[in-house]
């Protein structure tokens, strides 16, 4: 019984992870344009690099939230989804510390403003996050 | 030697890992760049973003939405007492405010028909938001268009504009 709810419960957190990148990749897609602004908005990147993010941020969300849906490659999906969300979190961190008051772009037009309650977001998301490469088996 | 094994086995596995990371990669890069090209046929996301929002001649789909700068703003505020409207938050908009402004959140626009309404719709409107970056000034504007108001003008350079230029603000201290 234990092990049932234990197998629900990750692969609950899993399709979870999986429908956030999928959502955030195509809310991105709706308006390119949108997110390279809210991207240049953080004040860190030179434009180049806006649109170098602008370019493939979308697609790697696309690719990873995929490949956890499709249970492929998950160990290396879900390491990969660890990394970008603690560099999500540093930026909206270093943009609090900046008194900047902006859109984090996270989903687009629907995006909510940096702050606390977003770290606090993200947080939740990597812990889901390490609790599936741990317990997850390939 | 059990130890040296599964020491072994880690770093294949490690080694696997960053392959896999490395391909999904590539192949962002990849479906990005074809997918930009395709569709956008130009790389420049922030510049195009910025002369939408900026440029006058093409910020907006319809010429009845007007770009404005802040002198532009001040010179309508004197002469022709225009309606100004807060297109953020509430709680943004308590915090601080333009002088008159009335607040409509582009995102909460549906609660506030009936202020709405009650608005004539040749009134002339100058809206605003954050600053350049913000987004939520084109919404409002895009969305009051479709209830028929004719004289609907974006100061684009926003509050934060407002504020680098030491004009005046109404400040909630609380």
């Amino acid at each position: 019984m234990k092990i049932e709810i234990k197998k629900y419960s990750l692969e609950l957190i899993r399709l979870i992870l999986a429908f956030l990148f999928i959502l955030s990749a195509l809310q991105k897609f709706k308006s390119l344009e949108t997110f390279a602004l809210s991207v240049d908005a953080y004040q860190i990147f030179p434009a180049f690099l806006v649109n170098l993010i602008t370019i493939i941020i979308p697609w790697l969300e696309l690719f990873i939230g995929s490949g956890l849906l499709f249970k492929y490659k998950l160990q290396s999906n879900l390491i990969f989804y660890l990394f970008m969300m603690i560099s999500f979190t540093i930026l909206v961190f270093i943009a609090i510390i900046k008194g900047l008051d902006i859109d984090c772009g996270c989903f687009g037009e629907s995006s909510t403003k940096v702050g606390l309650a977003k770290i606090m977001e993200n947080l939740v998301i990597i812990v889901m996050n390490l609790i599936l490469i741990k317990f997850q088996r390939v | 030697m059990l130890k040296l094994k599964s020491k072994m086995k880690l770093n294949k596995k490690s080694i696997q890992i960053l392959k896999d990371i490395f391909v999904i990669f590539i192949l962002a890069i990849l479906f990005g760049f074809s997918y930009t090209l395709i569709i956008y046929k130009d790389f420049n996301f922030l510049e195009r973003a910025k002369n939408k929002t900026i440029n006058p001649s093409n910020k907006t789909s319809t010429e009845r939405i007007k770009e404005i700068s802040i002198d532009h703003a001040l010179n309508l505020i004197q002469n022709q007492k225009p309606l100004i409207i807060d297109a953020r938050n509430e709680s943004d908009f308590l915090s601080s405010r333009i002088e008159n402004a009335i607040n409509i959140p582009a995102k909460n626009f549906e609660n506030y028909l009936d202020l709405v309404f009650t608005l004539p719709q040749d009134t002339l409107i100058i809206i605003y938001c954050e600053g350049i970056h913000c987004n939520l000034s084109h919404q409002l504007a895009e969305k009051m268009l479709n209830f028929g108001f004719t004289n609907l003008n974006i100061m684009y350079e926003g509050i934060e504009g407002w504020q680098k230029r030491n004009l005046p603000l109404v400040k909630n201290e609380n």
